[in-house]
């Protein structure tokens, strides 16, 4: 695939003042090439006069984590670039509201993803919400910093993170992680709707979002690592 | 009694009913600058060297439990003064959120951004019903926390989401929605407010006799990750040793 076949699997569209990125590549997994082309996609977000950013993925998946058959492609110094944290701090800390519209499967990767936004939405009746890394051996490593920053201390925490349980749409609701449901026909509306009454009438200015978000998520943010030896030794595997 | 403006004198004083100290701050917004920082502690000092007292709560007068800084009189001083307010702030933060007895912030109006987090360096909050918001507008009016500000409010907050609303996107709250999101204990109509704040003061003291220097040793302890965020700050390193 070239790189704007794979672009244009990333699309951008805007409503209104509120940017919309489609990912529309399967299971919308993260590996170099498609992290560019998100970081791209941000980059015209951020250049436009965007007051919301929503990303929303296609069919049956929002985003199934990282690309492990990709990575175990790779060569060492290779795996060593792959830039997931970066992106993931870069939605943390965007200017602006964020809305993960989860659509679909939404796992590992993917559910760290959707933490990183401001708000989260799911439909319902399909997809489950998970982080199964102690089920793959993995460690959260540089990401337990957003996944700290995002999930309610306590038996939420433990059940979601450290034991790697899966929840439904009702299910992940009920544990105030995602703020609201509806059936998958709705689900668009539901995140543009949540994401006019949280600009409600002027929007914010971006700069001092940015500060804001990077002072309140300061322990994640100072995590600036890139690449990952876990990931590459499991995928070798 | 109530204790309406009418019988309140004007600025910050002290009203002592039993073992109950009562801050009462009846100026206006009750921001905060140098000088009402300084009639604060003079109010502090009187209620600690008061030794028949185990509660602590403080409270406003009228529309207005506190509107947050004078930024007014901050704008007209030079970065000096502007760095000795914040100096002399910090040190009133963890004065408070180490106090010897138990504090209760009764929330009686508008508690807007410094109020908040005035009112959060208590060990419990009430608010009155039907009249006052309560807000971090901080992202409306364009002038972020400082860091160590941000630290200190996220350790005081619940969740991430309330974090979230409260914190970046200046969501207003009423006393329902306050007591909702676990940031206050109790909530009534204005006329029992100070009865609702020394009843939750007694509910926390139980039976047990809390030694003053145990209670600040415990208070430092938990908060001491904020605390040493305050602390290492230029602004507090500046007026460390100032009375």
């Amino acid at each position: 695939m070239s790189e704007n076949e794979l672009q244009d699997k990333y699309r951008v569209e805007y409503v209104g003042d509120v940017a919309i990125l489609r990912m529309n590549n399967g299971e919308n997994r993260f590996s170099s090439p498609t992290i560019t082309a998100i970081n791209k996609a941000l980059d015209e977000i951020e250049k436009s006069d965007a007051k919301a950013l929503i990303t929303i993925g296609s069919g049956r998946f929002y985003s199934n984590g990282i690309d492990l058959k990709w990575m175990s492609q790779q060569t060492a110094d290779e795996a060593l670039k792959f830039a997931l944290v970066p992106l993931v701090n870069r939605v943390l800390t965007f200017p602006m509201p964020t809305i993960a519209a989860i659509n679909g499967h939404c796992y590992a990767g993917g559910a760290i993803f959707a933490l990183a936004h401001d708000y989260r939405v799911m439909r319902t009746r399909q997809g489950w919400f998970c982080l199964p890394e102690i089920h793959l051996k993995l460690t959260f490593s540089s990401f337990k910093h957003v996944i700290k920053c995002k999930i309610p201390q306590g038996r939420v925490f433990t059940d979601m993170a450290v034991f790697g349980k899966r929840y439904t749409a009702e299910q992940v609701k009920a544990t105030g992680v995602v703020d609201d449901i509806t059936e998958m026909a709705g689900l668009m509306d539901l995140a543009l709707h949540m994401a006019k009454q949280c600009l409600g009438k002027s929007g914010y200015d971006r700069e001092t979002l940015k500060i804001l978000k990077t002072d309140l998520y300061e322990d994640a943010v100072k995590e600036t690592s890139v690449g990952n030896q876990q990931l590459f030794n499991i995928a070798k595997l | 009694m109530a204790g309406e403006s009418t019988s309140c004198p004007p600025g910050y004083s002290v009203e002592f009913r039993d073992d109950v100290a009562i801050l009462w701050m009846n100026n206006g917004e009750n921001r905060f600058n140098i000088d009402t920082i300084a009639e604060i502690n003079r109010a502090l000092d009187t209620v600690e060297g008061s030794s028949l007292t185990r509660i602590l709560i403080t409270t406003g007068v009228g529309k207005f439990y506190s509107n947050g800084f004078d930024l007014n009189w901050l704008g007209n001083q030079g970065p000096e003064i502007n760095e000795e307010f914040v100096g002399r702030l910090y040190k009133l933060w963890i004065r408070l959120m180490t106090f010897p007895v138990p504090t209760v912030a009764a929330i009686n109006g508008h508690c807007y951004a410094g109020g908040g987090l005035f009112a959060l360096c208590h060990d419990h909050r009430v608010m009155r019903t039907q009249r006052g918001w309560w807000c971090f507008p901080e992202i409306h009016i364009k002038l972020p926390f400082r860091p160590e500000m941000m630290n200190l409010l996220q350790n005081k907050l619940s969740s991430p989401a309330v974090a979230r609303d409260m914190l970046l996107f200046g969501k207003k709250y009423v006393a329902e929605d306050l007591l909702k999101v676990d940031v206050v204990d109790d909530i009534c109509e204005q006329s029992s407010l100070i009865e609702v704040a020394i009843n939750r003061a007694r509910t926390t003291l139980g039976k047990d006799n809390y030694s003053r220097d145990m209670l600040t040793r415990m208070k430092e302890d938990i908060n001491n990750n904020s605390i040493e965020r305050l602390v290492s700050t230029p602004y507090y390193q500046a007026v460390k040793s100032k009375l």
